[in-house]
């Protein structure tokens, strides 16, 4: 028991006798204690003793009792000794029963205080979920769903204000215009929306379907919609999760291109060897020279496929293509060979005809040209022509034997003369000439055919 | 017998020319965009096309529809399967790449019956059997 309120007492006196009960807890209806003589009152020395020195010499205990319970006192105290009349006592007891029933009250409030302010702690939490969860999420709370709201995502999904009412089962001048819903490409009616049907009772699953808007732009949407039931277990409404799987679609369709573009990429390959092995049988009638050199042009069509990986698929750089042509012919010093030009990145195709054509003209020089010499080297140098937007290359091959024409294998010139144009859109310049092969190239910077890297 | 080729893989093109060539026709072409073939199939004269499906990056298809609508028949060259091609092409002659000479050219022969073919082919030998 502890002091409440007073009036009149000493702070030792309430010290002393805080927490101080005339009954047990437990005791079924207490009844007023009435003290007429606190010097011929049986209280125990100690309590006898602080209850004089506060010059109390009459007091009396009465209950506040809530269904029969115990739940506090008042005293009332009289610095002489006095007789409690019954008329006394019951008025007390009276007033008892009013501070009982007013603490009754007051506890009753503020128990529902507390389970009002838990029940908003957790509307609170529920409402920063479904702000924060990146789904879309509905809410109707009518069977018609004639409106419906939503957290922030779906309203910026739908490309509303919070304000708006999101659904098509609204009232024509309330109902949004700018979307319709559509499933396997047919447009549904507002009654066969999963929001709708599930606030008639049905429980919607792993439903997907395509929102478009307006604008002719379309965004994918796959969940759940579950209905929400009143005391009597009646749909009265309905809840909706989705999650924009938009991306997601966009991936699969890119995987299924990807597998298309696959079969047609390796059928491509593959007639492009029986062509090169053609070219390789039909231009020489040496079959070991032939098959050598069948093997070796379908070696270097690979390493341009594995550059080509290594980047992936983005590019070949032009200065590694020629390295890995000319790398069988280095001389230990490095001295016949000379690279030098800006970073260009060829795309795939160019890369892969550049490549062939690289192939040619270093086999050539190494067979007939520059590099079939100890004296010989060759010069590769090339620069961009930024006005003209050119690529602009050279080859030069001095200090072999002298040349002339015909030695040249068809295929090289072929390639040369009219594979860079086709694929390239380049042209080229043949000099037989002296001590080697001139060769000038100019390619321009389509960014279909390369960029400066 | 006159042919267009319309080939974006330039060896392929080259093959397919050197095999025809040395069957006796002429060949128009090979051209590897869509826009080129197209200008070129309004412009000269040939008596069947053959067409790669997908021509750094275009589709054929606009032109196909085009020869079916002149009348001049066509055969696809084909690194795709059939269930990749549209519904109206599904049936449309097809050969795949890598091409069979031998099939190639009896493909030809179905697509152009005899009394069409054209009289800029320089010599029919292999294609009309005597």
């Amino acid at each position: 028991m502890r002091f409440v309120a007073w009036r009149g007492l000493f702070d030792a006196y309430r010290r002393a006798t805080e927490g101080h009960s005339p009954w047990t807890p437990e005791v079924k209806d207490p009844q007023p204690i009435c003290i007429d003589h606190v010097d011929r009152a049986d209280l125990g020395a100690s309590l006898q003793a602080t209850i004089k020195a506060e010059g109390i010499g009459a007091l009396a205990f009465i209950p506040l009792v809530t269904d029969g319970r115990l739940i506090g006192k008042f005293m009332s105290y009289y610095d002489a000794s006095h007789v409690f009349t019954d008329a006394e006592v019951d008025l007390a007891v009276a007033i008892g029963r009013q501070l009982g029933f007013g603490v009754e009250r007051m506890r009753a409030e503020e128990a529902l205080r507390q389970s009002e302010a838990r029940e908003s702690a957790r509307a609170a939490e529920l409402r920063t979920i479904m702000e924060a969860v990146p789904a879309v999420i509905w809410i109707a709370r009518d069977p018609e769903c004639r409106v419906i709201s939503g957290n922030p995502t779906s309203y910026e999904f739908l490309r509303l204000s919070p304000a708006d009412n999101p659904s098509l089962s609204a009232h024509e001048d309330e109902r949004p215009g700018n979307f319709e819903v559509l499933v396997d490409g047919r447009v549904l009616a507002p009654g066969e929306l999963p929001v709708q049907r599930a606030a008639r009772g049905e429980q919607i699953r792993n439903f997907e379907h395509e929102v478009r808007f307006s604008d002719g732009t379309s965004r994918y949407l796959f969940g759940n919609a579950t209905p929400l039931r009143d005391a009597e277990g009646d749909p009265c409404g309905a809840v909706a999760a989705f999650v924009d799987i938009t991306a997601r679609r966009k991936a699969e369709e890119q995987r299924q291109l990807l597998l298309a573009e696959l079969s047609h990429r390796v059928k491509n390959t593959l007639a492009t060897v029986i062509s090169i092995a053609q070219q390789s049988f039909s231009r020489n009638p040496n079959v070991d020279e032939a098959r050598r050199s069948f093997a070796s042009r379908i070696r270097a069509l690979a390493q341009t496929h594995s550059r080509l990986a290594e980047a992936n698929w983005s590019g070949v750089s032009f200065e590694a293509m020629l390295l890995d042509e000319f790398s069988p012919y280095f001389r230990e010093d490095g001295s016949n060979v000379r690279v030098s030009g800006p970073p260009i990145a060829f795309n795939a195709k160019c890369a892969l005809t550049l490549g062939m054509t690289i192939h040619e003209l270093a086999t050539n020089a190494a067979k007939y040209g520059a590099l079939s010499t100890k004296s010989g080297s060759v010069d590769v140098a090339w620069q961009v022509d930024a006005q003209n937007q050119q690529l602009r290359i050279r080859w030069t091959e001095t200090g072999g034997p002298t040349v002339s024409p015909p030695k040249r294998s068809g295929f090289g010139r072929l390639l040369l003369e009219r594979a860079l144009a086709s694929d390239l859109g380049g042209n080229v310049q043949l000099d037989f000439v002296g001590d080697g092969l001139k060769c000038a190239i100019a390619i321009p910077l389509d960014e279909h055919v390369a960029r400066v890297a | 017998m006159r042919i267009l080729i319309a080939e974006d893989e330039f060896l392929v093109g080259v093959h397919l020319e050197e095999d025809l060539r040395s069957a006796g026709c002429s060949i128009v072409g090979p051209f590897s965009t869509l826009e080129m073939a197209t200008r070129a199939s309004r412009r000269e004269r040939f008596d069947v096309a053959i067409l790669d499906i997908n021509l750094n990056g275009d589709m054929v298809f606009p032109l196909a529809d085009e020869l079916s609508a002149r009348g001049i028949p066509f055969i696809f060259l084909t690194g795709y399967i059939s269930a990749d091609l549209p519904e109206r092409f599904r049936k449309s002659p097809q050969i795949s790449k890598p091409h069979d000479p031998a099939v190639l050219l009896k493909e030809i022969q179905t697509a152009v019956p005899k009394a069409d073919r054209g009289r800029n082919a320089v010599g029919d030998a292999k294609l009309d059997p005597p």
